[in-house]
Order: C-alpha cells, then structure tokens, then sequence
C-alpha cells in the first residue's frame, strides 16, 4: 500500500509557531506582572495551567495504554498523542508562577493572609496535616512529577521518531517494555498527587479519597476529547486522509461514552460518599459550591458534563457522524473547563462564577502555547509512525 | 414430507463468506451460514441488518431507572416516611444507586430475553440436523443453507446455483413436521 506523503507530513510555519509560543508566554508574564500580587490571578492562572496541563496528562496515560498493550487499532493516531505529550517540556515552566503564589494559593502555609487574623496553631486538622502540605515538600514533589512525566514524555517521543528512521522492531519492543514497568504505576501515583497537592488542598479541611481518580477521569476525558478534534481538523485541512476513518472516530466517540460515565461515577461516588456521612469538614466543599450562582454551574455540570453527552453519544450513528462527534469533543472540552473552574474556583470567589480578565489572559495565553507548540512539534515529524508493521492494520481496522 | 431448505458445504471460511456474498446478491433472504467459528466480515456478507437488540435494552434501562426511582420515591416520601440520619424524606441523591441497580437489572433481563426472543430459542431442534453430515459442522465444515419459505425459492434453480458457487454435498432436507 503506498500512502500519498502529502497526507503524513504536516507542513506549517515554524517561525509561526514560535510566535504563537512566545506570544502566549508574553501575555501570561503580563497577566503575572499585572496581577503578581492579587490572590484572584493565582487562581486563574492555576486553573488554566491545570486545564492545560491535564489534556496533555491524559494523553499520556493513553501513550502508555496504547504500548503496555501493544495494540493495532490506535496506531494511525499514535503520533498525535505523542506530539501532545511532548508539550510536557514545554509546560514544566509556566508551574514556577504557581511557586511564587504559594502563600496565596494554598492556606495550609502559614504566611497565607487567612493566618493574620486567625491563630495557625490552633486549626488542629491543618496541624495534622502539616507532615505533608509544607512548603519544601510541596515543591520536592513538584519537581519529581515534572521530571517523571518530562522522562515519559522524552523516553516515548524520541524511540518512536527513532523508530520512524530505522524501523527496528527492538525500539518498539522496548517502548512495550518502558510502558509496562512500573513507569505506568508511578505515573498514576504521580497524577493522583499532582491532583491532591494542586487542587484538593486548596481547602486543607477538605478530603476526598476519590479524588485521585477524579483527577485522572477528567484528564482522560478532555484529552479523548482534544484527540477527537485535532484528528478531525488535521482531516479538514487534508492530512491523514485515508489514514485515519470513521472506524477509528467510532472507536474514539465510544472511549469519549465511557469515560463520560467514568466521570460521572467517580464524581457521584465522590458525592455521596460526603453527602450520607454529612461530616462538616467535608460538607463544606460541595456547600461552597451551592451557592449563589456556583449553584448553576454545579447543575450545569451535572446536565452538561454528564447527561447531554451521554444521551447523544450512546448511539451508534452519533459516534460515527463525524460533524456531531467534533461538536461534541468541543463541548466536552468546554465542560472540562467548567469543571476545573468548578473545583478551584470557589476557594477564592466564594459567592459567584466570575470570569474576568485574569481568566481570559490565562487561559488565551496557555492556548497560545498549547496550539503552538503542539503545531511546532506535529511539523517536526510524520503524521503517522510509517516503519510500523501494524500500521496497515490499523488503517484497515473495522469495528464489527 | 415437507421440505426445510437446500443444504450445501463448503469446505473454508473464504469460500463460504464468498458464498453468503453471491447469495445475498442473488435476492435469497431466507438463508443462512453455519460454520465452527465467528467468521468476521460474515454480518456484510450475509446482507444482515444491525440487530435492534440495543433499542430493546435501551428502552429496558430507561423503564428499570424510572421504575427505580418511582418505587423509592413512593416508600420513602409517600408510604413509609422515615427520618434517617436527618435526610429530607425526598433525599434523591440517595436514591441514585437503587436507580443505577435497577436500571442494570431491566437491561440485563432485555438483553437476554430480547436475545432468545430474537434468536428464537430455546429451540431443541432444527431441520438442518436431520442431514447426517451437518455435525462436522463442529470441527471443519461450512454449510450455507436456503430456505423454502424464501420467496426465490425454486429447488431445481437453487440446487445449480449452489453447485455452481462451489457447494458439494448438496442435500435437501425435509422439516421436522
């Protein structure tokens, strides 16, 4: 089988692609400059980065599945998520503004405003807690995620371009090898504390065991989503034609189904956990986020992250229309947003969803960089792993 | 003697797949393939329709979810109040899991009902084994077989057509009555 090169090799402007980069990371340092010392800009900016951040997360562990389990079908779209967590690089950076606002991010440290007004030593649950949530620990582990998923991300993209050159069927092999060890274990451990050391400790009175879990669920799902519409767009534009069809959106549109209700299970799970126990400390996370219009997004959430595309997607002939499926991928990314906003949000507006400025810059600068790198590196290599043996399969590939 | 149909084997998964094919383009609907295994491909070959079992089952869902949350809504709020642990009467949220339960039981009952109601069984025979060879049917033999009801049916025409598609062994069987 001979395959059009018109339709692998991604040609777009590098110099471009620079700009974009640069351009988003100008107008983060802007928006850091500007807001550098108001609490509002720490949250968007966090909100953002791990909106961001988490897509390329979840294509990660996708990255992983796919090798630990050597399968056939995904193997046409392996380069796009191995472009997508190249980006890893890319944004370990932007996680130092994070460091700076520490103290007004995070009220377990005892610089934080709260602590001016109210004594420190005698919150005795903060106390307890204070053997893990303290800054030197907070920002040893920071380094060890980033340098893990940084040797993920690396380790994958290099073997895989590697591979694209030689065709030794070794480096393949070692890839398998790479993504069944315990990399693929500590990977998980690592996102689920990334998760409870960025998110669920905003509110160090708070617990959750799910939350690891959640993290990952929500992750997972935006990528899917994320993976859904670049395909597409790469198609709009004339890539990957004849390499990529419908067989693999039905397959994707049917990860999008699951993983829908994956997260609406983790997320009630999480729920009601809290809602039959009715302990204060815990109650308190889901009280912040029923009032006022957090209400709305509460609901919203629930209608629009859960039931919409559940009632849409369980039908076979959404999954394979190609137009409702890129429809439905930007909705889904949309209610990822909500979602990240959901949970870290109300920490800080604790009456009403705002979107203001700081919010706009954030996440039009995080895009920026996103878009751009990722374009900056889809240019740097085939659309598609060609020395792959398996990659007629998965052109070929049928659901039945 | 009524007649069930015509019996024809083949002797590989390829040759039978190609058969089903020349078969549905000839215009038969009523036929059918017998063969060790799966065979994938097999369903377009064949010229068969999605199965509507998935509709059934849906449907099933809904009603075992609605009947669910009905049937704790009438006990706890209407029936039986209770004051637990100082949850409103109407505590939806708690009725979530008996919901999600129920809903998988009407689903499983549908798919599995629906699919004997679709497959017609149980069934303890079928004409097809009245032919003595049919049961290497279950180690290397592939049989296709068309069915007097078929409104193409015509013993003599059906008899050359399968010859000349490469059937041996051909057969015509009578029904059980």
């Amino acid at each position: 089988m001979n395959l059009d090169s018109k339709s692998y090799i991604y040609s777009s402007n590098k110099s471009n692609n620079l700009i974009m980069i640069f351009a988003g990371f100008i107008l983060l340092s802007i928006a850091w400059f500007v807001g550098a010392e108001s609490k509002e800009f720490y949250f968007s900016y966090l909100t953002s980065y791990f909106y961001w951040l988490s897509i390329l997360l979840g294509g990660m562990f996708f990255t992983l599945v796919h090798y630990a389990f050597s399968s056939t079908w995904s193997v046409a779209i392996r380069r796009i998520m191995e472009n997508t967590i190249m980006l890893m690089p890319l944004f370990t950076i932007p996680f130092i503004p994070i460091i700076f606002g520490m103290d007004k991010l995070f009220k377990w440290l005892p610089s934080h405003s709260y602590w001016k007004t109210h004594d420190f030593e005698a919150d005795h649950l903060i106390q307890h807690k204070l053997a893990y949530l303290n800054e030197e620990s907070f920002i040893v582990r920071a380094i060890m995620y980033f340098a893990l998923w940084n040797i993920i991300a690396f380790f994958i993209y290099y073997n895989s371009t590697k591979h694209d050159k030689t065709g030794d069927s070794k480096i393949l092999e070692n890839l398998r090898y790479f993504c069944m060890s315990p990399i693929g274990v500590l990977f998980f451990t690592s996102l689920t504390f990334a998760g409870l050391d960025w998110q669920m400790s905003l509110d160090p009175h708070w617990y959750s065991t799910m939350y690891g879990v959640y993290t990952f669920a929500g992750a997972f799902l935006a990528f899917l989503a994320f993976l859904t519409f670049t395909l597409l767009r790469l198609q709009d534009q004339g890539y990957l034609q004849k390499i990529v069809t419908t067989e693999h959106y039905h397959d994707l549109g049917k990860y999008l189904f699951a993983f829908t209700v994956f997260y609406c299970y983790i997320a009630g799970a999480q729920f009601y956990f809290i809602w039959y126990s009715n302990i204060p400390e815990e109650t308190i996370w889901y009280l912040h986020r029923w009032v006022g219009s957090w209400k709305f997004i509460s609901i919203l959430l629930i209608v629009g992250k859960f039931f919409i595309p559940f009632f849409i997607l369980i039908f076979r002939g959404s999954k394979r229309n190609l137009r409702l499926l890129q429809v439905m991928s930007i909705w889904i990314l949309f209610m990822h947003y909500i979602d990240i906003n959901f949970i870290i949000m109300p920490t800080v507006h604790h009456h009403d969803f705002q979107f203001g400025f700081y919010d706009i810059s954030t996440m039009l600068g995080f895009a920026a960089m996103f878009i751009g790198g990722f374009k900056y590196i889809t240019s740097k290599s085939a659309l598609v792993p060609l020395k792959d043996t398996e990659l007629i399969h998965s052109i070929n590939h049928r659901n039945h | 003697m009524s007649k069930y149909g015509v019996l024809a084997r083949f002797d590989s998964p390829q040759s039978l797949v190609h058969a089903a094919e020349k078969v549905r383009d000839e215009g038969f609907v009523n036929f059918d393939c017998h063969s060790p295994f799966p065979i994938h491909g097999m369903d377009d070959a064949m010229g068969l329709k999605r199965s509507k079992l998935g509709y059934l089952i849906g449907a099933m869902g809904l009603t075992g979810a609605l009947f669910g949350f009905g049937l704790q809504t009438w006990i706890h709020s209407i029936e039986y109040p209770m004051n637990i642990s100082g949850k409103p009467f109407f505590a939806y949220p708690a009725y979530a899991i008996i919901t999600f339960e129920l809903m998988v039981l009407f689903s499983a009952f549908g798919a599995v009902f629906g699919m004997m109601y679709f497959n017609r069984i149980p069934r303890f025979h079928h004409p097809v084994f009245y032919s003595e060879k049919f049961s290497d049917v279950s180690s290397d033999a592939f049989y296709v077989s068309i069915e007097v009801d078929d409104p193409k049916y015509d013993e003599n025409e059906v008899i050359s057509f399968l010859e000349n598609l490469g059937g041996t062994e051909i057969e015509v069987l009578k029904d059980e009555n």
